[in-house]
């Protein structure tokens, strides 16, 4: 069964905790810069943005990449990003629209979040429940895009201005 | 996370070393304030000029920070305080000492003086002095953002000083963030006369936890605790402003410098804050208390404004203190000292005294710039105060360096409304009532300051089978007792210096409710996350040394002893005029004071005129202070 | 239903998979000219300057085709193709078709120069290509091209531990992705890492009795024993041609929005065709990977019968120069020929921001060592943001507030050709200063 992690961007209060976890648990050190889940702050409201991989449909980073090493797994609705084929050369990492997926640039390969093998641990950690882990039915595809859409709201919000 | 660097530099030579701190050192002083106190002992030369190259600038991260802790924010910053002569300290959240730990320092060591203004930039282990002279007169807001832009990194994190440290004034703060400080003590003027306008960090380096799996399991189970609590669901809403209303409506409210125990106006509740100005919680660092209001004011006279806060200290120093009844005011005046780098609790002492002053007849126009101080006009004139003792501009400058010069200049008996302890201004709340906050103020090394040790638990009249499961003996359930209060105070004072140094959040401690952290869960959590096998008494000693250690310094520096370990003469004779039946017509009794004093010094191992004693120097291992382990 | 693809590269492979899935009852038959599985035409350079080793070239092993239940044919070239009759004739035989999906790729333009078919001068297009390279051999390389291909292969070279020079006709390196400014950029990086670049000049012979033992260009005679021809690349379209399907005017096969070409039931994709570019609106030459890829989906799928429509090719450069990443997005000063294009750029050391505006939308970007914003920009050109709006927060804040060393020029007209004083003018007049 399809599950995705769902964001409220509004409910995130920049705690960074899940950076903490997920840093700790995929690569046993604490270090935001190594963690597959990446909190951005909007100055000066302190508007903060939880940015991980949505695991798309119809992924940039799968299309882009010259060598097969991303590739979707259609049962557990992951984009898996198998290490072994990756050559190290961020394709992926440019083209992705959040900014999701990283860069280690001691092992020359990208990263991205694996849901954790189905018990994803920032979700686990976030005390305000801006991260849920959902299952992937049509309504909740519909909120994942409405929590996406959000961004645009909230930094619109923010300077008052429109975007096209 | 105990592998990490400490980093000397030398403004006036440019010279840089780094340095590993050895574990030795840790089990000595731990980190954060602990091991800063220890710098601040060692690398200061008895009797130094605070605003001299000989001063001592400290920077420092707690062990535990950044881990996966409960609260784990906290940035500790220390010197020789210009302000009071004796231990400069100050600690504040947010998110720079994190940054500073994954750049792979806990500490820096900064001491001479540049000749040009100066910022340090510190990244993954390198340490660089670069020309500020284009930031300097940039406010708190701007340096960040001008230096981010300049350094190419949106993600760096600044420790900076506004207008009121660049002008010197001696109770000027050091900020982060939006609106995170560092406020008493004036360690921000000490920055200013180094010409040191910030220190920039930028960190991807790791930070390794001994035993990743059980550091994990044993923080969810503490998450828990505190964050499932009904405490957590009031604070995590309201933020520091929940104490607000209880101490108003007890009457332990410092209101009118120390004129009333209460306000009786009540437009400044947290209710109404929430209702007009709230955009919502953001948090520090790894924290899920998330206790931080966002504010915008939509309209009026500071319509568009926004920015971060307030706190409950925000609300009693540019509130009650002053007389201020305007919600809007108060945004703007903490927005104010927020960029101009001034401490809004030394602020409002000093701006409550001058119109407490002004009211008496003691001062009038003529002193004040022309400005009408009643009290019926304080919001009109707070923010113009404000502005004045940063930039030293006439009666500002006559405040700038602290209230009891400030006293020593006016004359006319001012000095008998001046409230302070040691030099540092006094408290938010009105402590008559409380003998145990009564005395942690009168002891506090800092000088007036609740943070060394509130037992904010002892206004709860928690019963005395609970306290001594609590804190390991009882303690009297009523908060007009002076009996077993000495006891609670030192105990608090251990605990707090543990925190400081671990660099935790008094937030997710006992201080907020007695379900919280204290010893015993510190002890796990430094077990699991640095490997240091640390027993409750081991830790409480390390407290002791290090608690003792400021003692020593303050006694040092400035003969500091028992004759300055007591609140103002009117603290002891002016009765409260109102408040409930436990709170009003109340008065310190000196006779009863002084036993408890008695009673904290034997607890502390000092003698009876408040000097440690040489068998506990040699008991916590500072019989050979200065020792220049490190 | 039996679907026959003409192709074995990575378009050809990703409709078939495409055609699999939503037909498992379809006879799916692939056939490759060449004698290889699929292998990514992209890492040959990783490959020719050993970063990887040839075995992670391929993509699929040979008995990945039965697996997936798909037939291949190789080493089987297709000469013609009979619409009308629907069958493709082979050399040896004929293969009728349901469905036909043509996937035949590019083939690298070669140059008439005087001298281009001694021994030592090699495209770099196929594996086969990069192995005859590598056993070749040589300590002094040529470059022609400073295309994509162009820069990589000069830098595999360099890595090799050979001399190189890369050679430019225009007067900038990488003249279709990026405007002078950023590109003299990339050439500092280049020439920091010892290539010797050489722009404004043109190869007019290749010298050497058998083998190649010098490149002549108007400006001088390059010792070389290696000369790798990057001159661009075009669509390989005879078959089609040949059996009467309509070609676009710019050299591929004409598609609709449904890669249905002009003959029925046939389809192409890839290389190829040109199709809808999703920033112009106009046709355009898509030749890069991804769009190969998602042009296939769509192709795949409409051949099993699954309607879907291909929202248009995205024109995307993203090259690795010695470990910076760069990227060009959308249209360059230079396409644009207008009258009103604000150029926005931010600079530090190493790293360039460039975003093109013009007509008050995002139209180009072009990115030096801040990559990881691409798929952020990307978002934004394709919803046609303005600076004013969400595009300067997200820029904004992905960088930090702009005040110091932005500034934004108004460029009055650009001009198409290389001007050199003009862009000389240009270049003084958005030298960063430390003020707005």
């Amino acid at each position: 069964m399809e599950k995705v992690i769902l964001i409220d961007p509004e409910k995130c209060t920049g705690c960074r905790i899940c950076e903490i976890v997920c840093s700790l648990t995929k690569e046993g050190v604490i270090n935001p810069t190594r963690s597959r889940i990446q909190v951005v702050k909007v100055d000066p409201v302190s508007l903060s943005i939880p940015v991980v991989c949505q695991q798309c449909y119809d992924a940039p980073c799968i299309a882009v990449c010259p060598v097969g090493a991303l590739s979707r797994h259609g049962t557990t609705g992951m984009v898996n990003h198998d290490r072994d084929l990756c050559i190290g050369c961020k394709s992926c990492a440019a083209v992705c629209p959040f900014g999701a997926i990283g860069i280690d640039t001691s092992a020359e390969k990208v990263f991205k979040c694996d849901l954790c093998g189905g018990e994803p641990t920032c979700v686990k950690f976030c005390e305000t429940k801006a991260l849920e882990f959902v299952e992937a039915s049509t309504l909740s595809l519909r909120q994942k895009r409405k929590g996406i859409s959000k961004y645009t709201e909230l930094l619109q919000r923010d300077t008052g201005q429109s975007a096209a | 996370m105990l592998h990490r660097k400490i980093g000397y530099i030398s403004l006036s030579s440019g010279q840089v070393k780094k340095a590993s701190i050895p574990e030795s050192v840790r089990r000595l002083y731990l980190g954060g304030r602990g091991l800063n106190m220890y710098l601040l002992f060692n690398h200061l030369e008895q009797g130094a000029d605070p605003l001299g190259p000989g001063n001592v600038l400290l920077v420092g991260a707690g062990l535990l920070t950044a881990g996966p802790v409960p609260g784990g924010s906290r940035t500790d910053v220390a010197a020789k305080s210009p302000l009071t002569g004796l231990v400069g300290d100050t600690n504040m959240g947010g998110f720079f000492s994190p940054e500073l730990r994954f750049a792979g320092f806990d500490h820096l060591v900064i001491k001479g003086v540049s000749e040009k203004p100066v910022y340090l930039w510190v990244r993954d282990g390198e340490i660089e002095m670069r020309d500020a002279t284009h930031l300097w007169g940039k406010d708190t807001l701007e340096t960040p953002e001008a230096i981010r832009a300049e350094l190419g990194d949106e993600d760096i994190k600044v420790l900076c000083i506004g207008a009121a440290g660049e002008n010197l004034v001696k109770f000027a703060n050091v900020r982060t963030g939006a609106k995170n400080a560092g406020g008493r003590t004036g360690m921000g003027c000490v920055m200013g006369s180094k010409k040191l306008k910030a220190v920039a960090v930028r960190g991807t380096l790791d930070i390794g936890v001994k035993y990743p799996r059980e550091a994990l399991e044993y923080y969810w189970q503490m998450q828990r605790k505190i964050l499932d609590s009904k405490t957590a669901s009031l604070f995590s809403v309201e933020g520091s402003l929940m104490q607000y209303n209880p101490t108003n409506t007890t009457g332990i409210l410092r209101v009118k410098n120390l004129g009333l125990n209460r306000m009786d106006d009540l437009s400044l509740t947290p209710d109404t804050f929430l209702e007009k100005y709230s955009l919502g919680s953001t948090a520090c660092f790894g924290c899920g208390m998330h206790c931080r209001h966002k504010w915008q004011i939509k309209d009026g006279k500071y319509g568009g404004l926004r920015g971060e806060g307030p706190e409950y200290y925000t609300l009693m120093a540019l509130g009650n203190v002053v007389y201020n009844t305007s919600w809007e005011t108060v945004l703007a005046a903490q927005y104010l000292v927020d960029k101009i780098g001034l401490d809004l609790a030394e602020a409002g002492n000093i701006i409550g005294w001058a119109m407490d002053l002004y009211n008496r007849g003691i001062i009038d126009k003529s002193d004040t710039d022309d400005l009408d101080l009643d009290w019926e006009n304080s919001s009109e004139v707070l923010l113009v105060l404000l502005e004045k003792i940063a930039n030293r501009e006439g009666f500002g400058a006559v405040l700038a360096d602290g209230i009891r010069m400030a006293a020593e200049r006016i004359g006319r008996g001012s000095d008998y409304y001046a409230l302070h302890v040691k030099g540092l201004g006094m408290v938010g709340t009105d402590d008559r009532a409380v003998p145990s906050l009564a005395l942690g103020v009168a002891t506090s090394t800092r000088g007036a300051d609740h943070l060394r040790s509130r037992p904010a638990t002892d206004l709860f009249g928690l019963p005395e089978e609970f306290t001594e499961k609590l804190y390991g003996f009882p303690v009297s359930s009523d908060y007009n007792a002076y009996q077993t209060k000495a006891k609670l105070i030192h105990y608090m004072e251990l605990l707090y210096e543990l925190v400081d140094s671990l660099g935790v959040c008094k937030y997710q401690t006992i201080f907020i409710s007695p379900t919280f952290p204290q010893f015993e869960e510190y002890s796990k959590l430094i077990y699991y996350l640095t490997g240091l096998g640390l027993s409750v008494d081991e830790l409480k000693t390390i407290a002791e040394r290090c608690y003792t250690l400021e003692r020593l310094f303050n006694y040092r520096e400035k003969g500091i002893t028992r004759n300055d370990d007591y609140l103002p003469d009117r603290y002891y004779t002016e009765p409260t005029p109102s408040g409930v039946s436990k709170t009003r017509g109340k008065f310190l009794d000196r006779a009863k004071f002084d036993e408890m004093l008695d009673e904290y010094y034997a607890l502390h191992g000092w003698d009876s005129n408040g000097v440690p004693k040489p068998e506990t120097l040699v008991e916590l291992r500072l019989d050979k202070e200065p020792s220049h382990m490190i | 239903m039996r679907v026959v693809i003409v192709g074995n590269g990575i378009a050809a492979n990703t409709a078939a998979s495409r055609v699999r899935k939503l037909s498992p009852h379809a006879q799916v038959v692939i056939l490759s000219e060449e004698p290889h599985s699929l292998y990514s035409p992209c890492v040959l350079p990783n490959y020719l300057g050993n970063e990887i080793t040839r075995d992670r070239v391929f993509i699929k092993k040979a008995n990945d085709y039965s697996q997936q239940g798909i037939k291949v044919l190789f080493g089987q070239r297709a000469i013609d193709l009979d619409t009308s009759s629907r069958s493709v004739c082979l050399d040896a035989g004929e293969i009728p078709y349901d469905r036909l999906i043509l996937a035949t790729g590019s083939e690298p333009v070669i140059p008439a120069i005087d001298g281009v078919d001694k021994k030592g001068i090699f495209t770099l297009k196929s594996i086969t290509d990069a192995d005859n390279v590598l056993q070749h051999g040589g300590t002094r390389a040529v470059v022609v091209g400073s295309g994509p291909i162009g820069i990589e292969v000069a830098m595999a070279l360099k890595r090799r531990g050979l001399r190189v020079s890369l050679v430019e006709l225009l007067g900038h390196i990488l003249p279709q992705a990026f405007d002078q400014f950023p590109s003299r950029q990339l050439q500092t990086l280049l020439e920091e890492q010892g290539v010797e670049v050489l722009t404004n000049e043109t190869v007019l012979h290749f010298l050497g009795s058998n083998s190649v033992e010098a490149v002549v260009t108007d400006k001088r005679e390059i010792e070389s024993d290696l000369v790798v021809l990057a001159a661009g690349m075009r669509p390989k379209v005879g078959l089609a041609q040949r059996s009467g399907i309509e070609i676009g005017s710019l050299g591929g096969i004409k598609t609709d929005d449904h890669m249905l070409t002009s003959a029925a039931d046939v389809y192409a994709c890839g290389d190829c065709v040109q199709a809808r570019d999703r920033f112009t609106g106009e046709d355009s030459l898509s030749l890069l990977w991804h769009n190969a890829r998602q042009q296939a989906e769509v192709a795949g799928s409409c051949c099993a019968g699954v309607s879907k429509r291909y929202p248009g090719s995205l024109n995307i450069t993203l090259v690795n120069i010695f470990d910076i990443q760069v990227v060009s997005m959308g249209q360059t000063s230079r396409c644009l020929n207008q009258n009103n294009v604000e150029v926005l750029e931010r600079h530090w050391k190493g790293s360039c921001y460039g975003l093109l505006i013009s007509h008050g939308i995002l139209v180009g970007v072009q990115l030096i060592g801040k990559a990881r914003d691409t798929g952020i920009l990307l978002s934004a050109v394709l919803r046609k943001d303005g600076p004013q709006g969400l595009l300067r927060r997200i820029f904004q804040n992905r960088l930090g507030p702009a005040t110091i060393g932005w500034h934004c020029k108004r460029v009055a007209h650009m001009p198409p050709d290389y001007d050199k004083a003009a862009y000389e003018r240009y270049e003084r007049s958005i030298t960063p200063s430390q003020n707005e």
